[in-house]
């Protein structure tokens, strides 16, 4: 009875089944995945189909290419040219598998570890992150969510204010724990860099580097440039850009041991 | 219409927790409206409707007024006329009744202060109307280790103890069956016997049953349930069971354990002993029975039972080459017998 936890599948359906014959995935056996479960590969469909029929067996957390799929599907987002979501948004099911994700939260926070898609942003500690990602983890299944996945999208505002309200809130909220990658010290977040370690704009250093006020583990995904690497042995970035042609990873929660396989071609963005 | 997210789940929201269903209420609703928008209507007694996507449970504000004894003895107003306020007021504890708009909390009755002081305390006198809450209480100090019931809360329940010989054993079943899977279940039944409720569990020891839940872990609730086995005697187990109308599984296995337990947790037994206790929890036949008491007995006796299972294994598999018929079963036996004790002198 082990727990893996996956990083970034983003639709590589065909790499994600073949890391769970790597590690002998059997039926007593639980997946957990770091969130961005779909787009940018060729299997998004096929994703959510086999994870939601894990049943609970699986967990994950959302990413900003989950909440992009929700936002098409409910908030009347266009697909753009870059998203390789067309199979799954004429699929017969996609409302089911929809408003199935909808349903998943933002954060697993556990005694001694935690689960997020980018990460837990120095300024706040585990019991403030989680008290925030229920807000609106209760927003996108409550009756507003119409209304939140249509305004979901904006980088404003960009630095946290426990006065914030509505959907500022909510969006900023949102932003800290699916997109942040960079911030500074007051927490404040930069959405311009797009994750080169060699080109940081000034003032801002990745969200892992400075001091955390959480006790455990923090595994998380999101930022492929990293491929892993924190320098902090309690931050696992499992997002080793699978979709980009590298690796797909995942972690055996029961003894931190990795795994790794390489991307399979069919599955390269 | 406005919808409000209420009870535990904004209780779990405002402490960080994940709720495992959320309720909404409905103010100024009406069942027309509800249905015209997709929800499925399940309550009878009440309006309560089902989200068609999530599942959740959407219920129109009402007021309940007591009329007699009886857990359905409830008059109930769901007229969209009827405030959050006055919805919430008819609410258990402080820490369930604050409702959240999606960005307001409306608290009423000073729940997020209780929250803050981790405080069980109800929420009004009507508390009283219904004696299952001394049982949800007990349940809640389970499920929020943190939290201590306020005196006068105290006081209120224990005033209410003897109105618990009305209650069905199906409702008490449900929050026990909470109880035993929340973090500190042994606080359930500490609550109860500090309030003088012991009786209900007709001779059932609950300071036995609060220690073995202190010291050991469960991981699902039925090994949980049928661990009651393990330190009450097997007609007492039995007939609670009966009066909580518990499944046929755990009714069975309660008992059972209270009777083989120990002989199967043994290093030193017989094997005929051993044998006949394998028989009784019916290791050599398909079902779920002697998988849960086997895990039962390692939870309980905090042993790990992986050479049992083993021998249990080679037992089922164990041939002998007699012609069908009474010598068969004669042979079998003795087979079996060798086995065990080849087995419990050496264990491989």
């Amino acid at each position: 009875m082990a727990t893996y936890i996956v990083g970034d599948i983003q639709g590589c359906f065909a790499s994600l089944q073949s890391l769970l014959e790597h590690v002998d995935f059997s039926a007593d056996d639980q997946l957990w995945c770091v969130g961005d479960l779909v787009n940018r590969g060729p299997g998004s469909l096929a994703t959510l189909r086999f994870t939601r029929a894990l049943g609970a067996r699986f967990r994950t957390v959302l990413g900003n290419h989950d909440l992009h799929f929700l936002a098409m599907v409910y908030g009347g987002h266009p697909h753009h040219r870059s998203d390789t979501m067309e199979a799954l948004l004429d699929a017969p099911d996609c409302l089911e598998l929809a408003a199935w994700l909808r349903q998943q939260p933002l954060l697993i926070a556990t005694e001694g570890f935690a689960v997020v898609h980018a990460g837990i942003p120095h300024i706040w500690d585990l019991e403030t992150a989680a008290t925030l990602a229920r807000e609106v983890e209760h927003v996108i299944r409550g009756p507003q969510y119409p209304a939140f996945f249509t305004a979901m999208y904006g980088n404003e505002p960009p630095l946290w204010d426990p006065h914030l309200t509505g959907m500022d809130r909510h969006r900023a909220i949102t932003n800290y724990l699916t997109r942040m990658r960079l911030v500074a010290s007051n927490g404040r977040m930069d959405f311009a860099h797009k994750g080169d370690l060699a080109d940081l704009p000034t003032g801002y250093r990745p969200w892992f580097s400075y001091p955390s006020q959480v006790d455990g583990i923090v595994y998380f995904g999101h930022w492929a440039a990293l491929d892993g690497h924190t320098g902090n042995t309690r931050l696992i970035g499992l997002d080793t850009g699978c979709v980009w042609g590298r690796k797909l990873t995942a972690v055996r929660l029961d003894d931190g041991r990795l795994f790794q396989i390489a991307a399979l071609p069919g599955d390269v963005a | 219409m406005k919808i409000y997210l209420v009870g535990g789940a904004v209780r779990d929201q405002l402490l960080g927790r994940e709720a495992s269903e959320l309720d909404w209420v409905v103010v100024g609703g009406t069942p027309a409206q509800m249905r015209k928008l997709g929800f499925r209507q399940v309550g009878r007694d009440f309006p309560v409707f089902l989200h068609p996507d999530t599942g959740d449970e959407y219920a129109l504000a009402r007021t309940e007024r007591r009329t007699g004894p009886g857990h359905a003895d409830f008059v109930c107003d769901a007229d969209p006329s009827v405030t959050l306020e006055e919805d919430l007021l008819r609410r258990d504890l402080t820490v369930n009744a604050i409702a959240w708009d999606g960005a307001e909390y409306i608290d009423p009755y000073g729940g997020r202060e209780d929250i803050a002081a981790r405080v069980l305390r109800h929420v009004s006198p009507a508390f009283r109307d219904d004696p299952l809450r001394v049982f949800r209480v007990a349940r809640f100090a389970a499920q929020l280790p943190a939290f201590t019931v306020s005196e006068e809360t105290l006081e209120l329940m224990a005033a209410m103890v003897p109105e618990l010989a009305a209650l069905s054993g199906e409702r008490v079943w449900q929050e026990l069956k909470k109880a035993v899977s929340a973090p500190c279940p042994e606080r359930f039944f500490v609550v109860v016997r500090s309030l003088g409720g012991a009786w209900w569990f007709d001779g059932v020891d609950l300071d036995a049953t609060a220690e073995l839940f202190e010291s050991q872990s469960f991981d699902n609730p039925s090994t949980a349930l049928a661990a009651l086995g393990w330190v009450n005697d097997p007609t007492t187990v039995k007939a609670l069971y009966a009066k909580l109308r518990a499944p046929r599984l755990i009714r069975r296995a309660g008992p059972l354990l209270a009777e083989h337990g120990e002989t199967i947790a043994q290093h030193n037994v017989d094997a005929e002993t051993l044998l006949d206790a394998l028989h009784a929890i019916e290791a050599f036949r398909p079902g779920d029975l002697a998988g849960l008491l086997l895990d039962a007995v390692e939870a309980c006796a905090q042993r790990p039972l992986d050479p049992r299972r083993q021998l249990i294994q080679e037992l089922r598999e164990l041939r002998v080459d007699t012609q069908p018929g009474p010598a068969y079963g004669i042979a079998l036996r003795a087979a079996r017998v060798r086995l065990i004790a080849e087995r419990l002198a050496d264990p491989a």
